[in-house]
């Protein structure tokens, strides 16, 4: 790999690895295991950075290794508890929304979504994609993202209504 | 825009605004391509039995001793691979010798030249491959594990005509390994034990079957996409594989995965004889004989032989052990320039002797059929061999 392209790869991941990372976190819940995804994608993209570079869209590149292996490893184990478990989370956090029983009861009702629907809700209102560039992402339709979409947030409410109703 | 779509943006940021890279990120990611290009390299390097170290370091002279030998066979050119190219292994089966190369840009191709003549009578190109191993087995059918290993891509069995005229693709596997026991048929390492492949004869119609041999554990942590070699040790599969990490090497014997021997980092040199498995636990260690149980019952003249305490590779053919030897220095971060030695004995003899052979250069390839030794070979460390060697196999390792 000539030196430009290598300045340029630093480049790339001194300015989308937090980005990247935290969109991983989400979708995984475990932090350690975002980690070794963003290497992994990174390892993928850094043996064939000469043509990605040239697409003008490698985040998107990398992003779509990141998410549909972080799906793919969230079928095969349930996540364990981590970094980012309710319970855990920064006590900034406000426990008394009007509507929701608190961020941290909404995250933990996330987190009970099945993989693929969590990567939809992550993908569109945490990296503010639009329903096309989530398909990309996702490397589906765009109406199987509205399907997603709609079950997620459908089964998001219902699991919120529970919460509330159990506090 | 709904009250729970407006929370859903803010959980998300909050929770995530602890989450920070690990610092030279990039730097780490280019250290693990280069340690996963390394590996991967070890990996082919040991199942074909060559020497494939970038650089070794200077070379010790051989010692003389009452049991050693030094044969006057020269070599003559057998064979010169087409300008570009450079020579990775060979094999020898009934009357072909097959070579394969690799061109400075694009994938990998297996050669056969007849071996009376010397002529190329046929080449085959695996499309969009960048590794292949390449094995021989018996009825000279010929396999090949090829793959796209740097870019991730899958791995695949190819069986080939003799005259590499014909073939026919198999399954994908998870392996870099494969041991053919009859014309038809191989033995694959997987992670739950064996695989038995059959394949439908080069070229012919049909598909091919494969089943999990029972028995054949190789037990739990052990990654078979690297794996060094295989071979029949004592009627039972013996097999080179590195551990979950990939790092660290070691013998198992098939369905009995509780027999383990070595730790190494990369895989180890070795050759079967039958019921002895010689080996060295890492490249520039002593050569060892183990027995079915891989218990040593290493020979003293072996032990007292100062060539075969500094092992590069090991072969075994027509009843002979093959040698390098290798020594390894480091120097200022780089590897000293040296040259090889190349020393034989017979597999079941208890006194030797070992006889060295004049060979110049650095050998990467070896492969022996009756009388004859072909060599490939370098002038130097970082250069890349071109052509193949022939040499007569001197009497006492016949």
């Amino acid at each position: 790999m000539r030196s430009t392209d290598d300045e340029d790869f630093s480049a790339f991941v001194d300015a989308s690895s937090r980005r990247l990372l935290r969109s991983a976190c989400l979708i995984t819940g475990n932090f350690a295991e975002a980690e070794d995804l963003l290497q992994t994608a990174l390892e993928k993209a850094y043996r064939r950075w000469p043509s990605i570079r040239r697409t003008d869209m490698p985040e998107a590149y990398v992003r779509r290794m990141l998410v549909t292996t972080a799906i793919d490893a969230g079928r095969r184990r349930r996540p364990a508890r981590s970094a980012l478990d309710a319970e855990s989370l920064p006590g900034r956090l406000d426990p008394a929304i009007e509507g929701v029983a608190g961020r941290s009861a909404l995250l933990a009702c996330v987190r009970e979504l099945p993989p693929s629907q969590r990567a939809v809700l992550v993908l569109r209102y945490f990296d503010d994609l639009t329903e096309a560039e989530t398909a990309r992402a996702l490397g589906c339709t765009v109406g199987t993202v509205k399907s997603q979409h709609s079950r997620a947030m459908a089964r998001l409410r219902e699991l919120v209504e529970n919460d509330r109703t159990t506090a | 825009m709904s009250q729970i779509e407006d929370e859903l943006r803010a959980t998300f940021e909050a929770a995530s605004d602890f989450v920070q890279p690990r610092s030279a990120l990039a730097d780490s990611v280019r250290n693990a391509t280069r340690r996963r290009r390394r590996r991967l390299t070890a990996a082919f390097a040991a199942a074909t039995a060559c020497v494939l170290v970038a650089a070794v370091a200077a070379y010790a002279a051989v010692h003389s001793q009452t049991s050693s030998i030094v044969a006057d066979e020269h070599g003559t050119v057998f064979a010169t691979v087409p300008r570009g190219e450079s020579l990775v292994s060979i094999a020898v089966s009934g009357r072909y010798l097959y070579a394969e190369m690799t061109p400075q840009n694009g994938p990998v191709s297996v050669a056969a030249y007849d071996r009376a003549s010397g002529r190329l009578v046929g080449r085959f190109t695996f499309p969009k491959a960048d590794v292949a191993f390449v094995s021989t087995g018996p009825g000279g059918s010929v396999w090949a594990v090829v793959g796209a290993l740097l870019n991730f891509g899958p791995v695949r069995i190819w069986r080939l005509s003799p005259d590499l005229r014909l073939y026919s693709v198999g399954p994908k596997v998870q392996s870099t390994f494969i041991l053919p026991v009859s014309p038809t048929t191989a033995l694959i390492p997987v992670a739950s034990g064996l695989l038995r492949l059959t394949m439908p004869a080069p070229g012919q119609p049909g598909h091919a079957t494969e089943h999990l041999e029972p028995g054949t554990s190789l037990g739990r942590g052990v990654m078979t996409l690297g794996s060094g070699w295989a071979g029949m040790l004592d009627g039972r599969v013996a097999i080179d594989l590195p551990d979950n990490d990939g790092y660290d090497y070691h013998v198992v014997i098939a369905g009995h995965p509780s027999l383990r021997y070595g730790n190494a980092l990369i895989p180890q040199p070795a050759a079967i004889a039958g019921d002895s498995l010689w080996f060295a636990n890492g490249l520039n260690r002593p050569l060892v004989r183990l027995n079915g149980q891989l218990e040593p019952t290493t020979p003293g003249f072996v032990k007292a032989d100062p060539v075969l305490q500094h092992v590069g590779s090991v072969s075994y053919a027509d009843g002979a052990i093959w040698v390098t030897r290798m020594d390894y220095k480091l120097a200022k971060n780089s590897v000293v320039a040296g040259k090889h030695s190349l020393v034989c004995f017979p597999a079941q003899s208890q006194h030797g002797p070992v006889v060295t052979l004049p060979v110049h250069g650095y050998i990467w390839g070896l492969a022996t059929a009756g009388r004859t030794l072909y060599l490939t070979t370098s002038r130097s460390s970082d250069g890349s061999p071109t052509s193949i060697t022939r040499y007569p196999v001197p009497a006492a390792c016949r």
